[in-house]
């Protein structure tokens, strides 16, 4: 393990990253050596069909996002003790599979929960 | 060569941004939960390496669980502020002032 | 974990954990039965949360037998220790719950406050339980989220909705420190058992000083947040006085039970081989939180306020015990624990009683001339507060003599004189309220609703405080049997 190790494993990555970057940086690049430049101030201000603009354009997100967000949260997060669980699913025996399906049942009780309470409703 | 005090660094660097964010932040709520966040990776960090090095998988399960419970507990910290914006109808650090002492 | 066989076996001793998964399984149960018990009816969650208490104290009776068990690959601790801390929690939250049936019936969503209760009495159950730092991290969570949500229980509240976004700022800031400090420990010993900690940080090399300063540092300070030790105090008024009455009484006895017993565990199993530094930290602690406590309460108009403080106050008496480190000072913390957890919340109960049509009763002019339209009120009042402020012979002088003897006995004369020192403060503030009740003339009308339960509450915390006080023996012994073991 070592630089070695770094490079081989994280390489593909690397070249993946520089690719990336190119492939966003070239438009800009080369819009700036291709096409005619004419800087004016008018270019600059907010256009909205030829009117002044109106209101400010960071709207404000509706709070029922929030409400989905938050049970998307923990619902996500608690899924991520299957993966490790599905792949030593042969070493666990009964046990682990029993285990598992108490904690997605006390999750199930908690979705249930959140279904009759009406936080899944949008209206 | 990535050596064990590089890792420590990093964390010990994340988690004074996370603790110097939450005390300096005179603006927005959602900030320090944000703060709260990146102490909480700090100290992932901080387990992961450490089990790594020690070859010990433990560290590796306790962040399993931080994780999880991090996110509950950014679940009930939006659920509080949404409650607090509501009767606020802000979520300025300095509105947070009616209980005094 | 090098020592994994697979497949598992079975976790042993399972039936240890009996009472905190009968607790857990009607929890749940509770939860989805309350979305079909329709509103005006809503007492009765209450009514089955207390059965469950009732269900949980027998099954935990059934399942102690004086040994210490450890289950689930050793996670999971269940001695005499932890028994008695688990009755005493149960007794905390079954008050609270008696406290609350009345208190919010004006109330919107019943249902969750009971059962985020039960969680939070479930949280604290494992948290006296836990001999394994993740164990205890889960445990502190549980207990934690919870009561996060309970203090900002009244949502149109701004009071509440402050309270609960401060509580749970700093509470997460001190769960975070808390985590940093098990790194350090964790990374040195490689282990995350509180007693494996203990022997692998006894042979800790030197070189490795520095990082299990750190990770003592770390973790005293999110431990000192959750039982409200200065100067990480700084939650609790305002926690206090925004939280529901009930709630304010349930957090100020039944958290800091199960605070102060894992404070313990790693006191006494994960740090003997930092015994200085700890005293040397602790000591410092203890000296500013009686400070605090004491010196604060009296500039209080607001009696939540006020017990807020004298709780923080009490925070620092009980510190000695752990400072004693001895087994005789763990059994003080015991005795002191128990004594508080009746006098506080027979306090707290009071106040839910002096609330009225359009008055909240939380000032001390609400209280004035309380005498002589409620005798009984003003009585056992009058009796919480002389007991909580140590006055002999009722129950809060033993559980100062408790840990001062334990202090003084390992060497902690300075300590404890100056302990005593802010104990006559102390009693300063508790009997100006006395003055108010006996002395004062009425200043806001008195028109009470008659509340049989809180009353029945407020009759026997005050009789509990008298007979421990005239009889105290059979609790300190209890405290001594319990602690054998420990350190």
């Amino acid at each position: 393990m070592g630089a070695a190790y770094l490079a081989n494993e994280y390489a593909p990555i690397v070249i993946f990253l520089v690719i990336a970057v190119l492939m966003g940086a070239a438009p800009l690049v080369l819009t700036v050596l291709l096409a005619e430049q004419r800087p004016d101030a008018e270019k600059n201000s907010a256009y909205e069909c030829g009117f002044e603009a109106f209101e400010d354009a960071r709207l404000q997100i509706d709070v029922r996002f929030y409400l989905l967000a938050i049970l998307f949260v923990v619902f996500d997060l608690e899924s991520a003790f299957l993966f490790p669980w599905a792949i030593v699913l042969d070493d666990i025996g009964l046990f682990g599979f029993v285990e598992m399906m108490l904690f997605l049942f006390i999750l199930v009780v908690g979705y249930a929960y959140a279904w009759k309470k009406g936080a899944l409703q949008w209206e | 060569m990535i050596v064990l005090s590089d890792y420590l660094i990093v964390a010990a660097l994340l988690f004074s941004l996370g603790v110097i964010g939450l005390f300096l932040n005179r603006k927005n709520v959602i900030t320090i939960l944000m703060c709260i966040e990146l102490m909480l990776l700090a100290v992932n960090l901080n387990l992961v390496a450490f089990s790594h090095y020690l070859n010990d998988l433990a560290g590796q399960v306790f962040v399993f669980f931080v994780l999880t419970v991090a996110a509950s507990e950014v679940a009930v910290g939006l659920a509080i502020l949404v409650a607090f914006y509501r009767t606020r109808r802000s979520i300025e650090v300095e509105d947070i002032n009616t209980l005094q002492g | 974990m090098a020592n994994v066989t697979f497949p598992f076996p079975f976790p042993e001793h399972l039936s240890a954990l009996l009472p905190e998964i009968l607790v857990a399984v009607l929890a749940m149960a509770l939860l989805i039965v309350d979305l079909f018990v329709p509103k005006e009816r809503k007492a009765l969650t209450g009514y089955l949360s207390l059965a469950t208490i009732l269900v949980a104290g027998v099954a935990l009776m059934q399942v102690a037998d004086g040994t210490s068990v450890t289950a689930f690959y050793g996670f999971f601790t269940l001695d005499p220790f932890a028994v008695f801390s688990k009755l005493l929690i149960l007794a905390g939250t079954a008050i609270a719950i008696i406290m609350s049936l009345d208190y919010i019936r004006s109330e919107e969503n019943v249902g969750e406050y009971f059962v985020l209760m039960l969680f939070a009495m479930l949280g604290m159950m494992l948290l006296v339980s836990a001999n394994n730092f993740v164990t205890m991290y889960l445990g502190i969570e549980l207990m934690a989220l919870s009561i996060y949500v309970l203090v900002g229980y009244q949502r149109d509240t701004l009071r509440s909705n402050e309270a609960a976004l401060k509580y749970f700022i700093l509470g997460s800031l001190s769960s975070g420190m808390l985590l940093y400090g098990i790194t350090f420990f964790y990374g040195v010993t490689s282990s995350l058992d509180f007693k494996q900690i203990g022997e692998a940080l006894a042979a800790a090399p030197s070189s490795e000083h520095t990082a299990v300063l750190l990770g003592l540092v770390f973790i005293i300070a999110g431990l000192a947040f959750k039982v409200s030790m200065a100067p990480f105090h700084m939650w609790t008024p305002d926690a206090y006085e925004g939280a529901p009455t009930p709630i304010t009484a349930f957090m100020s006895a039944a958290p800091k039970v199960a605070g102060f017993v894992v404070f313990v565990r790693i006191v006494a199993d994960a740090l003997p081989a930092l015994e200085h530094e700890t005293v040397m930290i602790l000591s410092g602690m203890a000296v500013l939180t009686m400070a605090v406590g004491n010196l604060a309460a009296i500039a209080q108009r607001n009696i939540k306020r006020m017990l807020a403080y004298s709780t923080i106050g009490h925070v620092g008496f009980v510190t000695l015990g752990l400072i004693a480190g001895s087994g005789s000072g763990y059994a003080g913390m015991l005795v002191y624990l128990a004594i508080y957890l009746f006098m506080g919340m027979g306090a707290f109960a009071v106040i839910v009683l002096m609330r009225r049509e359009g008055i909240q009763g939380e000032l001390l002019d609400d209280f004035a001339g309380l005498a002589k339209v409620r005798p009984g009120y003003a009585l056992a009042m009058g009796l919480l507060l002389f007991s909580l402020a140590g006055i002999p012979f009722l129950g809060g002088f033993w559980a100062k003599y408790a840990v001062f003897i334990a202090a003084v006995q390992a060497g902690h004369v300075y300590l404890v004189i100056y302990a005593l020192l802010f104990s006559v403060v102390g009693a300063f503030y508790y009997i100006r309220v006395v003055k108010y009740m006996y002395f004062d003339e009425a200043r806001v009308p008195f028109d009470f609703s008659e509340n049989r339960l809180m009353q029945a509450t407020v009759a026997l915390t005050a009789m509990a405080v008298v007979v421990l006080g005239i009889y105290p023996d059979p609790l300190m012994e209890l405290c001594r049997q319990a602690v054998i073991g420990i350190g």
